[in-house]
Formats: C-alpha cells, structure tokens, sequence
C-alpha cells in the first residue's frame, strides 16, 4: 500500500526544521514549502517513501527535473565522518571526554577549550543581513555553499566547542537546506503530525505508545478470509471521541483502513473484500429483487451493500452522526456512501458500523430505525421518475442498513471494546460490557487517570464482593418471602451500617425482583452504590506507557532536553469481560456473619441442585483477595 | 481448524490452549484436553487435572463451556495419586479435599463426575500474546507487553506483513508478531503454491541460535496452532543470515519488511539486511516495500554501535526510544480512628478535628481515672468495639479515599529500541521510468481524488445535469430510464 508515492495518498513532508507537512499528492500541482521552496508533484510521485529529495538550483536542473534524491550516505556523511576522526577536525578542540586521550590517572583529558571566553557578541557574524539575503536569493548558489560562507564569516567559530559547532551547524542548516523527506501517512505517522504539529487535545492527546499499548490489550487483530459456516470474529465494538484516529489505528491492525487501489492489470472487483453473507436481511434481498424487473439494458454491477460480518468496528456515538473527520487521510469518508458504480469502494464502507446511543439503548425512539419506508412494487417503481425511484433504493438502502447495524449490535457477542472518549467511562461500560462475548478485552484510554480510578473502583473486588453479598441477601428475601420474618430481621441486623439506611427501598425492591429472580439471570441491582454489575469484568489493570526519545550520536548520546507535556501518554485501563456462575440462587443459611461457613453450606447445596454458585469470599482476582483466599484454604485444611 | 489465539471460538474445545486466570498476575496456559497423555497427567480418577493454588479442575469442566466462564474448583484426590512416584505439585494436597471412596472411582472405568470444592475458582480465557507473555515459560528475557506493543506498531507489522525475527527467545514477541501480521490461514496448501502465499498471507520467520530454545518455540508455534504462521529456524544469523532454504538448497528471501533483532550484538545482523542481491543470496527484504527494523538492546554501547553501524549500511529515520512503562493500582486508602484495629488502613486520626477529640476523650478518662480508680477498661473496651475482623474491611468497602499509586516492582528499564528504515532501492533508471511515466499523467485529465464533500457532489450533479440538457436518466449513478 505505501510502496510508491500515490496519488490521491496524503503524504507527510519533513523540512529541514523537523516540521511535518502534511499534503494531498495530485498530479500536476505546485507544493510549497514555505521558505524551503517548492517543487512539482509528479517529481515524486511514483518514487519510494522515505527518500530525502533537494531542490536544485536552476544550475543544475536539467530535463526539467528540480528536484535530486538526497543519498543515504550524504545525510550521514557528517556524522560517519565525525565516528571516523573523533577529534573532529582540530587536535584538541572537544571539550567532552576524548576516547583517545587519557591523563596521567587514565582519566579521559579534558581540553582546556571550553565555552569560558564565548560571548554571545552580535558582531561574531561578519556577513550583514543584506548579504546574507543577497546570497540566499542568488538563485545560482547552492544552500551549503551559503552555510559554508556564514560559518567562515564567523569570528569566534574556532572556539567553539564540538557542542556548540555541531549545534552551530545543526543550527544553520536547519535554516537554509532545501530538503525534504516523503513519509507515508499512515497511523504512526497521523498521529506525530497531530501531535507535534496541530491541536493535541482534540485527538485526547492520544499518543503513539498508547495506541500501540491499546491495540494490544485490547487484541486486535484481523480475522482472515472467512471461511464457510462459521460465526462471525473480530468484531470490535468502539467509542471514539479522538475524530477516528482510534478507530483508524484498530482498522490498520485488522488490515482494513489502507485502501487497496487496484492494480490495471486485475479486473476491477464489485465487492473485493467479502463474499456475500448467510443472513442478509431478506429486505436486502428483495430489493434486487424488485430491482430485476426494471433491468431492460445491460447495466454496471452496482456496489454491494451488503454489510460484512466478520472483521468489523461498531461505533457508538453521542452525536447524530459519528466524528470521523480523521478517516479523510485514509480515503475514506463516512458521510458519503460509495456511489454505485464505484468499482473500488472502501472497505470500511462495509466493515465500519456506526449506530447512535439511542439506536443501541432505545432503537425504537430513533426515527430511521423504527420508520421503515413503504416497499413498493416494481410496477410502481417503474411509474416512477428516475430520480424518485433512487431515491426510493437510498431511503430503503438507508433503513435497511441501519436496521442491520443496530439488530446485530444489539445482539452484542462482540470480541473486544475499546474506548476513548470524554464521556464518564463507567456509563460507557455499564451499556456496553454485557454486550461482550466471554473472554474479550475491555480497553478504556483516557488522558486523565481520576476517571479510570473511579471505573477501577466500580469493579473492585471489594465492591464484586458487596454486589454478590447484596444480590444473595435480595435473593434470600425474595425467597423465603415473608414466610420467614424472623430470618429477614436477623439478616437486616446482620448487614450493619449503611445497609440499613435503605431498609424500606430494599423491601420493596426485593419485592420487584422476586418475579424476575426465578428465571437463569439475575437483575441488575437497580442501587447507586453499583453503577455497572461488577461482576462482568476481572479486576481491572492500569497502564501508563511513555516512549522517551534518545539522540544517539558519536560522543553525544543522551535523551532529548525537551518534549511534549501533557497527558504524557495518558491511561489505559485493561479488563476482560467473563461470564460469572448463576442460576440457583443459594439462600443465605448458616451462622450470618460467619462468611467462610456461609458459603461452605452454599456450595454444598449448590452442588446438589447440580449447579454451583458464585463465591463472594473467595475472591482470587485482586492480589491481596487471593492471598487471603490462601489463608482460608490453609486454615480450612 | 484455527489457532484458539486468532479465532476460539464460541465455547472451548477438546485440544485447544486456554489460559487459567487465578489472578491479575497470575494465568496458567493450560493445553485442554481429556485424555491423559503425558505421564504427569495418569492418575487422576476426573482424567487430565490442572492444580492450582485455588483448588484442582479437572479439564472435563473446562471443556465445552462458554469462554470467559467462571468455572469451581473440584474436589480431587491428589494424595492416592502422589504416592505413586508422583513427585511434582504434592504442596497443594493442602487445597484438594479428600473423598470418602478414591478407590472405587480410580478403578472405574468412565472418568469420574468432578464434584464443587469450596476452595476457589479461575475463570476460564481464549489465549492472547498478552496473557502468554505474562504466564510463558522463562528461556530468556522475555520482551513485554509495552516494549512489543510499540515495537509492532512502530515496525509497520500490519495484516500481510512479512516479519523475520532473531533470536526467538522465549516466543512472547514471536506470538504478537504472529497475531499482527496475521491475514489469513493458509491450512490447506498444497507445496506448489506454498510460496507464492507465503507472501501475501503473512509470515514471521523467527531464528534462534540456541538449539534447545529453537526446539521449545518450534514445539510451541505447532501446540498453539500458529506453525502455518511462524516458520521457526534454527540458526546462527551473524554468519548465516536470514535466508530460507529453498529447493536443492538455494538460498530463497524471506522478502521481509519488518525486523526485531533481539540480539546482544545486532550490528553484527544488520550486514545481512541489505537490498544488494548477490547472484547465488537475493537479498532478503522485499524489494517492493520499505524494510522497517528494530533492535532490542539493553546496553547503551550496544545502541552506539548499531546505529552507527546502521549509518554506513545507509539506513535512515534512525530513532531511539526507551519506553517508560508502569502499572498503577487504585485501591481505597483507610484513615481514621473509627477504622482502627482493621488490617491495611492508618488508624490514625482523619481530621485535625478528630484529632482533637480524641484528645480530648483521653483526657477526660484520664481525669475521670484520676477521680475512679476502679474504671480502668473503658478505654479498652471503646476501641474492642471497633475491633474487628477482615469482614469490617468489606462493610467499609464504600468509604475511604480513592487513591492511585505505582505498582510496587517497577521495570525502570528494559530494553533500547533503536528503529530505522530502509527505503527501496531507487535507481536513475527507475527514476528515468517513473519520469516517463508521470509525463503520461501530465497529458490526463485530473483523476478523482478520494471522496467528494457533499457540496461538491451536488456541484457535479448539477453541472452534469446541465450537460445532460434534460435526458434525467443519466443522473445518478446511471440508472436507465426504464420508459422509453
């Protein structure tokens, strides 16, 4: 995909500042780079990435070519030269310690040339502005030959140290080389750009490292060629508030965000990525059905709608419609469906599923999922006027395609969540974990660690612990009923402190679960003090990774003085989802407050009824939890 | 059927690599089966039985249940067992409650119905490179989650990439190099197209040098389903390089684009990854595509020579890094007099104004001991009554203050990652082609550039309908005008 310089790709331009451009490759257009001058875009189109081109002088330009491959060997050159001699030009000009010279203690000599008698004297530079911009307009003279004169100009360049001429001229070369390096825009290198370059927040400041991190916990990989009778994988379930940067790094590790552009040789395909699918809403199909008739002349194959089933991202959005506005780099753009005679269409047109929070929680207050449009008949259809009857198929299309998104979505069995958004995590999670299969990670990023604290807490151990507690005294009470009264006061005495404040809303909700209760699931405690059913998720892990960076160079190595501030990579927090034991809810016996007996006399009647129960006490998820666990086997042995 | 790490399915299955997850820190990769094959496995009256710290689990009740799934502990009999010359894991006889008749079901011929034990219970997980990295045997240091995470994003290793690694090591980055370059599964290949897919499927070539360690990651690729992947090589890469064996023994290129040395002297590869072909060696990157390397040092002098090293084999965009990676735990942090006697908590007081009270409290039964002699445990008695067991932890299990700290051990430093690039190779003849034929685009009218904004689409429509001066039916998207 990024073996040639293509267009219409984006392309990243490094200048000689270290400034990155970014621009759109076509053919026949001017790109300027600024004060680094400009150059013709079919120069490089067709030519490898990572090459580091010059303008050349009208001099040297010759069958209208303005533009010289920079070697690898001539951007090293100094720098190799600098290994081979460390003395750098004079005998003792480095300040730094000198591998070849050893005082009379085998320490490495120091030279007495230091930075003592620089002074930063604006008269050091001999060449006045107006010369210097004399030689700079010289069209004639080449930008090194222009570095050179400034450098003899100056006065005190013989004092300077190894530093300081190498930053000298770092310094001056970074001013006046006309180079620049073409590097694909993929990912990695969308997001330095942002970073480095644009407004950093809006992409949550999300850096490279935490993507990496994300994309691994969260096990994102490509699904394959599908294969017959199999259930659909990898389908990923997403909220992105990073403007589909997020959801571009996931696209590029399931191999579906670069778009393939064909080669002349093959036929163009209709649908290259996917066969079409078992399971198909029959709308899709009735459609080309009704659609046959009207066939009288041989026609382009139109784009296959179908909507692929493996290999997919769901989006879920706050807004009306997603913010996807980064996908534009990748060729892709959302709020245009392909036209149907596109023969290469992009593959996320397919594998990209978006659907609103309302579509996915109350699908039928959304009016394009519920209001489905009237289906016409082909003797209808053919009344109508042409741009009425596409529009007809859109409309259809539309619904059709949103019903789809949203049944499966709803459906949920997804194989893995990742989140970066600004809304409260735990919302997020609370709506979206059930709808994971057993198994699949929970990936949850945010810039700030407060809220990622707060989703830990929700499915700390201790609290899992609570919920079950709390679930089986409701599953007590709703059992025995009020058959039992003493029992109920005697568990009521049980549950000290805060438990008795709700002592009237627990009644009645007891009450309320008791018709759900006799069914396999158990419901969702309908109180504050568990926002998300905690027992959906493992102990959840935190992650802060930060990529330092290192100038490596002969005598000079150590890391950069300076960097980007911030979130400074931010947070990642790492979860699975599990399917935790249920069914027969066990009644709460044995002495109250005696945990350990409790849940001995609960196993013990869970086995018999032949399934077993969850165990509160026994918690192995968190490392202390586990350690006590040990301890109760060992004291229980 | 495929890896259980790409695709476990619905529920596990016989055969399939699961991993036992005791704790955070703590999975156990368990090969599921039923039929006790290995000799640690005889014994068991349940068949094959993973013991772990929280109990035994047959893997009858690991089998053909839901991923994910919290599954009990049973009870086992350990001890008939381990008096059989049986000398490994005899420690956990702590855990296994022993049965009433271990006899009469040892010699039974149906495997025995595993029975709930109260000592714990795991969850039962699809394997990724991250829980195996986490639980995988220690052959050598093992490259970690924030390390390869990067490595692989930074490296280019996407769907259909082709990735050579040396040495292979302990095989953690060897299974997250699979999962990313992973595309499809080439199974049901026949030899003569072998090597035409084993280019567009994605590939990881891994050498090792190490007999013994080539083995282990060899046995392992083939026992977690990923040998159609990951093609293992035993070899020494600073002499031999990273050529594959053809027929007759001709040297065949990986045509890789993606390289992880993780070598204790990389400069000493690198010469071997270069874009010359010499006529007996092609070189062994892929000369259609940009190569991307990274080497893996933990020393500083290692990070000089390679790169300078890298330099004069002219590859370019060196950078190193360094990643700074922890895990942070949350927990509640306890402060106050009413949590004292708990276990984890600082039993001293909250608030200056606490503080004061109980101050005051002490002086007061100072005074009132100075005035009653005989009221001597009332003091001791008001903090009995706070005193309590580890039930009181979880009854506070709301209060506290939500804090967040590093883990205790931290990695302050694993490795150097030293990343560069190699571009195509770039020819004055392929300069001369690829002039000819930009020239050709020169002469072509503009082609369309990506997808068009909505304004610009209603633009064209509308100057097409223009054109069309009336004939509708050429609009949109050429839908025939069905009356003629």
């Amino acid at each position: 995909m990024f073996d040639k310089i293509q267009f219409p790709q984006y392309v990243a331009l490094r200048l000689p500042s270290g400034t990155v451009k970014v621009e759109q490759i076509t053919p026949n257009t001017l790109i300027s780079l600024g004060k680094y001058g400009s150059f013709h875009s079919n120069q490089i189109i067709g030519r490898p990435y990572y090459l580091t081109f010059e303008t050349l002088d009208r001099a040297e330009q010759k069958d209208g070519r303005d533009l010289r491959v920079v070697k690898a060997s001539e951007i090293h050159a100094e720098t190799i030269l600098e290994e081979a001699e460390p003395d750098l030009g004079e005998d003792d000009s480095v300040s730094t310690p000198n591998a070849g010279q050893f005082d009379e203690y085998g320490l490495p000599l120091t030279t007495d040339k230091s930075n003592v008698n620089i002074i930063d004297d604006p008269n050091n530079q001999k060449l006045t502005y107006d010369e210097i911009e004399a030689l700079k307009s010289d069209k004639m003279s080449n930008p090194k030959e222009l570095i050179t004169k400034i450098m003899a100009n100056h006065a005190q360049l013989d004092q300077k140290t190894a530093f300081s001429l190498a930053k000298y001229t770092l310094r001056k070369q970074k001013k006046y080389m006309k180079r620049f390096t073409v590097i694909p825009l993929d990912v990695c290198a969308l997001t330095t750009f942002l970073m480095e370059e644009k407004d950093f927040t809006r992409i949550l400041e999300i850096r490279n490292e935490t993507l990496g991190l994300m994309g691994s916990w969260a096990n994102v990989h490509a699904s394959g060629p599908a294969l017959e009778q199999e259930e659909s994988r990898c389908r990923y379930l997403m909220v992105d508030d990073t403007g589909g940067l997020l959801v571009a790094a996931v696209a590029e590790r399931m191999g579906i965000l670069h778009h393939q552009q064909p080669t002349q040789s093959e036929p163009s395909p209709t649908h290259p990525h996917k066969p079409k699918v078992e399971g198909v809403p029959t709308e899709m199909q009735d459609e080309a059905q009704i659609e046959a008739p009207s066939i009288q002349r041989p026609r382009r194959q139109r784009y296959d709608h179908t909507l692929a089933t493996s290999n997919t991202i769901t989006l879920v959005h706050a807004n009306q419609q997603p913010n996807l506005s980064l996908l534009r780099y990748f060729a892709f753009d959302h709020t245009q469906p392909p036209s149907s005679v596109e023969p290469n269409p992009h593959q996320l047109h397919t594998h990209l599923q978006t659907l609103t929070w309302l579509q996915l929680l109350q699908p039928e207050a959304d009016s394009t999922y519920s209001s489905e449009p009237p289906v016409r008949t082909s003797e209808e259809l053919s009344a109508l006027k042409p741009n009425h009857r596409s529009n007809y198929y859109r409309k259809r299309r539309r619904w059709a395609r949103t019903k789809q998104v949203v049944d499966t979505a709803r459906a949920g069995g997804f194989d893995g969540l990742i989140v970066a958004t600004y809304m409260d995590p735990i919302s997020v999670l609370k709506h979206l974990v059930p709808l994971l299969r057993g198994g699949a990670q929970v990936v949850v990023y945010s810039p700030t660690i407060e809220p990622l604290m707060e989703v830990c807490d929700v499915y700390s151990t201790a609290r899992r612990t609570a919920y079950l507690q709390e679930m089986r005294r409701r599953q007590a009470l709703s059992l025995d009923g009020t058959a039992d009264e003493t029992k109920e006061t005697s568990q009521k005495e049980d549950n000290t402190g805060r438990m008795e404040v709700g002592d009237e809303d627990d009644k009645a909700r007891a009450d309320e679960t008791r018709d759900t209760a006799s069914g396999q699931e158990l419901p969702v405690l309908d109180d504050a003090r568990f926002p998300a059913d905690p027992t959906l998720l493992l102990t959840p892990a935190l992650h802060h990774s930060y990529a330092r960076q290192w100038q490596v160079l002969p005598g000079r190595t150590h890391p950069l003085m300076t960097a980007k501030g911030g979130a400074e990579g931010g947070y990642v927090l790492v979860s699975t989802r599990v399917i935790p034991l249920q069914g027969v809810i066990v009644q709460a016996r044995g002495k109250p407050g005696r945990a350990k007996k409790r849940t001995g006399a609960g196993l013990d009647q869970a086995t018999s009824a032949g399934t077993p129960i969850d165990n509160g006490n026994n918690d192995n998820l968190g490392g202390q939890a586990s350690k006590r666990t040990k301890v109760e086997n060992d004291t229980a042995a | 059927m495929q890896s259980a790490f790409f695709n476990p399915g619905p529920t596990t299955t016989e055969g399939q690599i699961a991993s036992l997850h005791l704790s955070r820190d703590q999975q156990l990769p368990v090969q599921l089966t039923t039929v006790a094959s290995r000799a640690e496995d005889q014994g068991y009256a349940e068949g094959v039985v993973t013991n772990t710290r929280f109990g035994s689990f047959p893997h009858s009740t690991l089998i053909d249940i839901p991923w994910g799934c919290q599954v009990l502990a049973s009870k086992v009999d350990t001890g008939t067992r381990g008096r059989d010359n049986f000398t490994h894991s005899r420690k956990r006889k702590a855990n296994a409650i022993s049965t009433d008749s271990p006899t009469d079901s040892t010699e039974s011929a149906s495997l025995k119905q595993a029975t709930a034990a109260n000592s714990g219970f795991i969850h039962v997980l699809p394997p990724t490179p991250e829980s195996w990295t986490t639980s995988l045997p220690h052959r050598t240091q093992v490259v970690y989650t924030p390390d390869y995470s990067y490595v692989l994003q930074q490296i280019r290793a996407q769907p259909g990439s082709t990735l050579i690694e040396a040495g292979s090591g302990s095989g953690s980055f060897t299974h997250a190099a699979a999962r990313a370059v992973f595309q499809g599964a080439p199974t049901s290949l026949n030899n003569a197209s072998k090597t035409e897919e084993m280019h567009t499927a994605g590939k990881v070539f891994t050498f090792e040098f190490h007999a013994e360690r080539h083995e282990k990651v060899k046995t392992e690729m083939e026992e977690h389903g990923l040998d159609s992947i990951v093609t293992a090589t035993h070899r020494d890469v600073y002499k031999d390089g990273f050529w594959l064996t053809g027929e007759r023994g001709a040297y065949q290129s990986p045509r890789a684009n993606c390289i992880f040395l993780d070598l204790p002297a990389p400069w000493e590869a690198l010469p071997h990854l270069t874009r010359q072909d010499t006529p007996d060696k092609p070189s062994a990157l892929d000369p259609d595509s940009t190569a991307y390397v990274c080497t893996f040092s933990p020393c500083i002098e290692q990070v000089q020579r390679t790169v300078s090293t890298m330099r004069r084999l002219s590859w370019l965009e060196i950078e190193m890094v360094e990643i700074q990676h922890k895990r942070i735990e949350v927990k509640r942090e306890y402060t106050g007099l009413k949590y004292e006697g708990m276990r984890g908590v600082n039993p001293v007081a909250a608030t200056v104004d606490e503080a004061l009270e109980r101050l005051r409290q002490v002086e007061e039964n100072a005074r009132e001991h100075q005035q009653d002699t005989r009221n001597k445990s009332r003091s001791k008695n008001g903090v009995q009554q706070n005193n309590s067991s580890e039930s009181a932890v979880q009854k506070h299990w709301d209060e506290g203050k939500l804090i967040h700290r590093a883990e205790p051990e931290l990695k302050t430093h694993t490795s150097y990652l030293v990343f560069a690039v190699l571009p195509r190779e770039w020819t004055e003849e392929d300069e001369a082609t690829a002039r000819a034929r930009t020239g050709q685009i020169d002469g072509q009218s503009q082609p369309k550039t990506g997808p068009k904004s909505q304004k610009q689409r209603k633009k064209d429509s509308r100057i097409r309908a223009g054109q069309a001066n009336g004939n509708v039916g050429q609009v949109d998207g050429g839908l025939p005008n069905a009356s003629p």
